[in-house]
């Protein structure tokens, strides 16, 4: 699978990256990312603060200031799912990184479920953004080797229990599916 | 919509009723009843729709610092 090498952080997948141990695992995928101003309001305690520091002064992260034009088209991106009932809400700071992400051609990470579905019902009308969220990039890192683990399921109960993220477990079974890591 | 679209809809409504429920019974009712007003509301709402965005504005909180409140709530995420 031929992956951007850029990715868009939103608040939700920092504030959890920030207590997985393996969090630096992410530059082994991407090599430079972005914060939309937005999103970095949202991260106002420490331990998340400090993570984006140390990202920021190695250099692989950087604030992607507000912009009347990709608030815009957030705006309408919102508007656009609104219309479809089966996808729940799109908040102005996830819609902020797909509107960045469609423009430069990057991999949204996020654990916003109106945009991980919005996507996963038409990515034709996202494209050139990829959404993920952080079970999509566990599931890329133990395919391709990045992550080593007894099992993709052994590697999702290690993130769940440090970051005190659960997924539900049909999602992980889907998503083992989609990425050819299902346990026989 | 095709039929494997129609399937997702339906895996989305099940992933949707397990998540709620899953929060549901790991919160702290007490801990949230001792909880000021607004902030109350808001794990309220968390709680209903997983939705952390919405419900650190009806707290009037960042997202990182309801993140902080759900923890102590013993909510999943």
């Amino acid at each position: 699978m031929s992956l951007p090498s850029t990715c868009v952080l939103d608040a939700c997948f920092i504030i959890d990256w920030a207590r997985w141990s393996k969090r630096n695992s992410l530059w082994r995928v991407f090599s430079f990312g972005f914060v939309p101003e937005p999103v970095l309001r949202e991260i106002s305690t420490s331990g998340p603060l400090r993570v984006l520091r140390e990202w920021m002064s190695a250099g692989f992260l950087t604030v992607y200031p507000s912009s009347r034009d990709i608030e815009d088209e957030a705006l309408r991106l919102i508007v656009e799912a609104r219309r479809n009932p089966r996808i729940p809400r799109i908040d102005p700071p996830e819609a902020v990184c797909v509107a960045l992400a469609r423009r430069i051609g990057a991999v949204v990470l996020t654990e916003n479920r109106g945009v991980i579905r919005a996507y996963e019902i038409a990515r034709e009308n996202l494209a050139p953004a990829v959404v993920w969220n952080s079970l999509r990039l566990l599931a890329y890192l133990y395919a391709t080797g990045v992550a080593v683990s007894s099992s993709f399921e052994e590697l999702v109960a290690e993130y769940e229990q440090e970051v005190k993220h659960t997924f539900s477990r049909r999602e992980v079974v889907r998503v083992a599916k989609e990425f050819g890591i299902l346990r026989a | 919509m095709a039929a494997s679209a129609e399937e997702l809809l339906k895996e989305w409504e099940e992933e949707d009723r397990e998540l709620r429920e899953l929060r549901r019974r790991s919160a702290d009712w007490k801990y949230i009843e001792s909880l000021p007003p607004r902030v109350r509301e808001a794990v309220e709402l968390y709680v209903e729709t997983g939705d952390i965005w919405l419900a650190a504005k009806l707290a009037g909180l960042t997202v990182d610092e309801f993140n902080e409140i759900r923890i102590k709530a013993g909510i999943l995420w």
